[in-house]
């Protein structure tokens, strides 16, 4: 029964391409490609051992790192970590260290009117300007009244007395 | 020794007789399915990676088979798939339009060691590339596996009315072609 519908299947079939195109019917259905005579002798030898190799390689399977490529850029992306982790490290580093070297050497220096004068309040400075002229010119007056008496005192010391009153 | 579908099926689920079973499965369907791709592909080499790749896919998934179809059905089906990919990527990983790998293909047919020399043959072979990829596989299933189109319909998941007009279609083209028309 199955074998008779096929049959009518195939002459339907026949039929139909006859009916749309009877050069085509026309053709013989030869297969134009050519295959080794002991191909498919060995085709289900072959298919087993590559599913028994695919069963085996389905386990977790670490050798593809193995290939040239994927090694080298392993490796390189390596370096660059190590090579990223090593400057980032390293600047941090130089950020902490900075401002401590800055305080020792503000504190191995003598403290001077030019480091002073850069945190001091501009009221503040206004003041002691101040105080300093007038500081100043007081010693400029005691100056003046120290040269005068040294004179006085060259005078007295280096020119006879009768020679002055002669004189006068 | 021959065994049906079902005896091939209920052996295969037996752990002791799987390969056994399998192994007679791929020696009754593997010429059917081989060609199913061949005349897909072109080429032989190709043909032999992809049939692999069917197998392997088969011994995957028999188990989960439902016999909602026939087991050749599904069998064409992951063989049509599969071609049918393998064609996909080599037009997007080599960037060619539909065209040029049609005339890869052709170049193939021309230069094939293994082809006939029949030159109504070959012209035959060119005609059928020239076709869409689709309408390609529906006409070699009705042309040349001279399948039903009601077991078309379940490999390709189309409608039979929709794969009456392909195939009229497909064979008008070729005729055109073998007449004298490109």
């Amino acid at each position: 029964m199955e074998i008779q519908s096929e049959m009518e299947d195939f002459d339907e079939i026949r039929r139909e391409l006859e009916s749309i195109s009877p050069i085509l019917s026309g053709l013989p259905r030869t297969n134009a490609f050519k295959v080794e005579d002991d191909y498919f002798d060995k085709l289900p030898m072959v298919v087993m051992d590559h599913i028994h190799a695919r069963k085996a390689k389905s386990r977790l399977d670490l050798s593809w790192l193995l290939q040239p490529k994927w090694a080298v850029t392993m490796a390189v992306c390596m370096i660059a970590v190590i090579f990223g982790s090593f400057l980032l490290v390293r600047n941090i580093n130089m950020d902490k260290s900075m401002p401590v070297a800055e305080v020792q050497r503000l504190l191995d220096e003598p403290v001077t009117n030019e480091n002073v004068i850069d945190n001091v309040d501009a009221d503040d400075m206004v003041e002691v300007l101040a105080s300093n002229e007038a500081e100043q010119n007081n010693n400029q007056n005691l100056k003046k009244s120290a040269d005068k008496k040294a004179m006085e005192d060259y005078i007295l010391d280096n020119i006879d007395e009768s020679a002055i009153i002669d004189a006068l | 020794m021959s065994l049906s579908d079902e005896e091939i099926l209920a052996r295969f689920k037996e752990k002791d007789s799987q390969n056994y079973a399998f192994n007679l499965l791929v020696r009754k369907y593997q010429q059917k399915l081989y060609w199913v791709i061949r005349r897909l592909v072109i080429d032989h080499d190709d043909t032999n990676d992809l049939i692999q790749n069917v197998w392997v896919k088969v011994w995957q998934n028999l188990d989960s088979f439902k016999a909602e179809s026939q087991l050749y059905t599904w069998l064409y089906r992951i063989c049509a798939n599969e071609a049918l990919t393998f064609l996909n990527k080599k037009k997007k990983r080599f960037l060619l339009k539909l065209d040029d790998v049609e005339g890869e293909l052709s170049q193939k047919v021309e230069n094939d060691p293994g082809m006939t020399g029949d030159e109504m043959v070959i012209k035959l072979q060119k005609a059928i590339i020239s076709l869409p990829e689709k309408q390609r596989l529906v006409f070699q299933m009705r042309y040349y596996d001279e399948m039903p189109y009601e077991q078309m319909s379940q490999v390709l998941k189309t409608s039979v009315g929709a794969l009456k007009a392909s195939y009229h279609h497909a064979a008008k083209k070729i005729e055109v072609y073998l007449t004298g028309g490109d």
